[in-house]
């Protein structure tokens, strides 16, 4: 049907106005009068019916797009009663050349034909004439005027209805999330996407504290929005943004004021999602200064083992320089004790005495500090040392000590290594001197060496019944200069074990210990069975 | 017959030392001293075959050339080859000692450190000599 007029059908003016349209419609298709009042009075019965029992009814009035050309009128109602049973139908179905019922759910159209005789294929030009002319058909009363005005409107706002939901619809399936804020910074409108992923509808963050939707160190100077638009100025910047699970990502954030007279009116603003660009950027920053803290690393490294290089050096050199005079204040203090003693008194004796002490208690310093720097600088000579004779040449050095002190030594079937015979027997050699030098007064000795095999690593352990130590000492105790006891006590300077671990470690192994004081220590060397190039 | 004995060592103290040592054990052979290897060299070649001394006594860490140097040099020139040297210094390292003696030092004294040690060593230097004579 090409649709030509419509009326709403709601009060007594409605059908007047039915009546009229209905007689013009069939007037401008030029049908007899007799006919055009067959066809009005037809269409104002449905009417009658539709308004007296009918809801939201509707007369539309057209030409019938079928073959057989006849003017139509379209009666819509929603009424849920069924109108076949009405008398009105009845009449207007006599007077009409065809009447269709249609029910659509709870919607029921009711259409009536007369055919127009000698009809002619009808032009668009034609109809768009027709609509013009219904258009212009001058009110036959105010009412008519103000419901034509109305039914404009309605249709008007119809549009733009469905256009703005047409942009709604844009802005709620973006993918970024879009508001405005009035002057004062209240929100007037967030998108469904903002909503999702803030968790808060527009009534809520007008309601709450806004500032911890930002991270607190991307939040604007002034810690609040509402200071930023006191400025008037646009807003570009990029914030981490809370979702709703409390978690932030990163936004490129613009809002813009719409000013009028000076003044902002209103603001614009839209969230991007940033955050992948953001942790690339990021990441490829961290490469950066990673790779910088590298390059200075290893030119650090390099001066440390420079410096290192230059103190083993040193401590060698000196060490060696150092020896020589001392050799000669011993040598030559020795001479006046030997050659002199008879013609000294007491007194000089006794501080020749002290000069000669003082004197080797230097030298064995000296030597310690030389074997430290000699273990350090040597490269390992690796060859299969059979370790059960690294043992029998150290217990033969100290067999006057042993001796002496009545030592009962215990000592396991040992394997045969990689290493560095020299380094091995000087380890061995300071673990046994320390275990017979820290000895309990009143209490014989007894040193017990054993080992096992763990894996590829050979675990020794020195075991004896002396003096032992308190264990927060024991960091400590593997350092340089580190002394525990009183030089009165125990001889020493504190080289002994920090040698014992440099060789240990040369060897890719370590060296610990653990004691209780009064009740002996054992101290536990690790050492691979053997060593990859 | 060969007499005398060489001692190289760049320290004057030793050298002092030594010749005391010597001295107090009423050696009958003179010592000579020369500050390092190259001096030595320059002396021996300067001598007559007859007149080199029996037994060379070098230190081991000397400027110019050190004792172990001079040890190969010496092995190398026919004339010295068989002047008995020996080792004489403050290392007891023993990798050292060993280096020493494959080279061909007839043996290694540690420098005294005792007035009493500085004989015992200048009475071994002696009883070399006269081990020396007696089998020639």
């Amino acid at each position: 049907m090409y649709e030509l007029a419509k009326v709403t059908l709601e009060n007594e003016m409605d059908l007047v106005l039915a009546h009229k349209r209905s007689m013009k419609l069939a007037e401008i298709t030029g049908l007899s009068l007799p006919s055009q009042t067959t066809f009005a009075t037809a269409v104002s019965e449905v009417a009658r019916n539709t308004i007296e029992n009918g809801k939201n009814g509707c007369l539309t009035l057209g030409i019938s797009d079928e073959k057989k050309r006849s003017i139509v009128a379209c009666i819509k109602d929603d009424n849920l009663k069924d109108p076949r049973n009405k008398e009105g139908l009845d009449y207007a179905k006599r007077l009409v050349d065809k009447l269709n019922v249609f029910t659509e759910q709870d919607e029921h159209s009711i259409e009536l034909y007369h055919y127009v005789p000698n009809g002619e294929k009808i032009s668009i030009q034609q109809l768009d004439g027709w609509r013009i002319s219904f258009r212009n058909e001058p009110p036959i009363s105010p009412y008519d005027e103000i419901k034509r005005k109305s039914e404009q409107l309605k249709e008007l706002t119809e549009k733009i209805k469905q256009s703005e939901d047409h942009y709604r619809m844009l802005a709620d399936t973006l993918p970024l999330m879009m508001f405005s804020l009035d002057s004062k910074g209240k929100v007037n409108y967030i998108n469904k996407w903002m909503e999702d992923y803030l968790g808060y509808g527009v009534e809520e963050l007008n309601s709450m504290d806004r500032s911890p939707l930002v991270h607190t160190e991307d939040r604007p100077a002034g810690n609040s929005l509402e200071k930023l638009i006191e400025s008037n100025e646009p807003i570009k910047d990029e914030w981490r943004v809370r979702n709703k699970n409390g978690n932030y990502f990163w936004h490129l954030v613009s809002v813009q004021p719409i000013i009028k007279d000076g003044k902002a009116i209103e603001w614009f603003g839209f969230l991007v999602d940033i955050h992948a660009q953001k942790l690339f950027e990021q990441t490829l920053k961290d490469n950066q200064q990673l790779k910088e803290m590298q390059e200075q690393l290893q030119y650090h490294i390099k001066e440390l083992n420079r410096s290192n290089e230059e103190l083993q050096q040193f401590a060698f050199v000196a060490s060696h320089d150092l020896q020589e005079p001392l050799r000669k204040v011993i040598f030559y203090s020795d001479y006046f004790q030997s050659q002199y003693s008879g013609s000294l008194d007491q007194k000089s004796t006794a501080y020749l005495k002290g000069m000669m002490d003082a004197s080797h208690r230097m030298r064995i310093l000296i030597t310690d500090l030389l074997a430290f720097s000699q273990v350090d600088k040597k490269k390992l000579d690796l060859k299969k040392v059979d370790l059960n004779k690294i043992i029998k040449d150290a217990t033969n050095d100290y067999e006057l000590i042993i001796k002496e002190k009545g030592a009962d030594l215990s000592i396991g079937q040992l394997p045969t290594i990689d290493g560095d015979e020299t380094m091995l027997r000087r380890l061995f050699e300071n673990l046994l001197s320390n275990a017979l030098k820290y000895v309990r007064e009143g209490v014989t000795p007894a040193i017990a060496v054993a080992a096992v095999q763990n894996g590829g690593m050979l675990e020794i352990e020195f075991r004896d019944n002396g003096i032992g130590f308190d264990e927060q000492f024991l960091p400590k105790m593997f350092t340089l200069f580190q002394r525990l006891h009183g030089k009165e006590k125990f001889a020493g300077t504190g080289l002994g074990l920090a040698i014992c671990r440099k060789i240990a470690e040369m060897h890719k192994g370590s060296i610990t210990a653990s004691s209780k004081v009064n009740n002996g220590s054992s101290f536990f060397v690790s050492l691979p069975l053997q060593q990859n190039p | 017959m060969r007499s005398g004995i060489l001692l190289v060592d760049d320290d004057a103290e030793d050298q002092f030392i030594f010749r005391d040592a010597m001295e107090n054990i009423d050696n009958a052979h003179p010592v000579h001293c020369e500050k390092n290897g190259f001096d030595a060299l320059n002396y021996l070649s300067s001598l007559p075959s007859a007149s080199l001394p029996c037994v060379i006594v070098a230190d081991l860490n000397m400027p110019m050339m050190n004792g172990s140097e001079l040890l190969v040099r010496l092995k190398k020139v026919e004339a010295l080859r068989n002047i008995p040297v020996v080792m004489y210094t403050t290392s007891v390292n023993p990798l050292e000692k060993e280096a020493c003696l494959r080279l061909g030092a007839h043996c290694y004294i540690t420098k005294p450190l005792t007035y009493s040690q500085s004989i015992e060593v200048a009475q071994i230097i002696m009883k070399l000599c006269r081990e020396l004579q007696e089998n020639l």
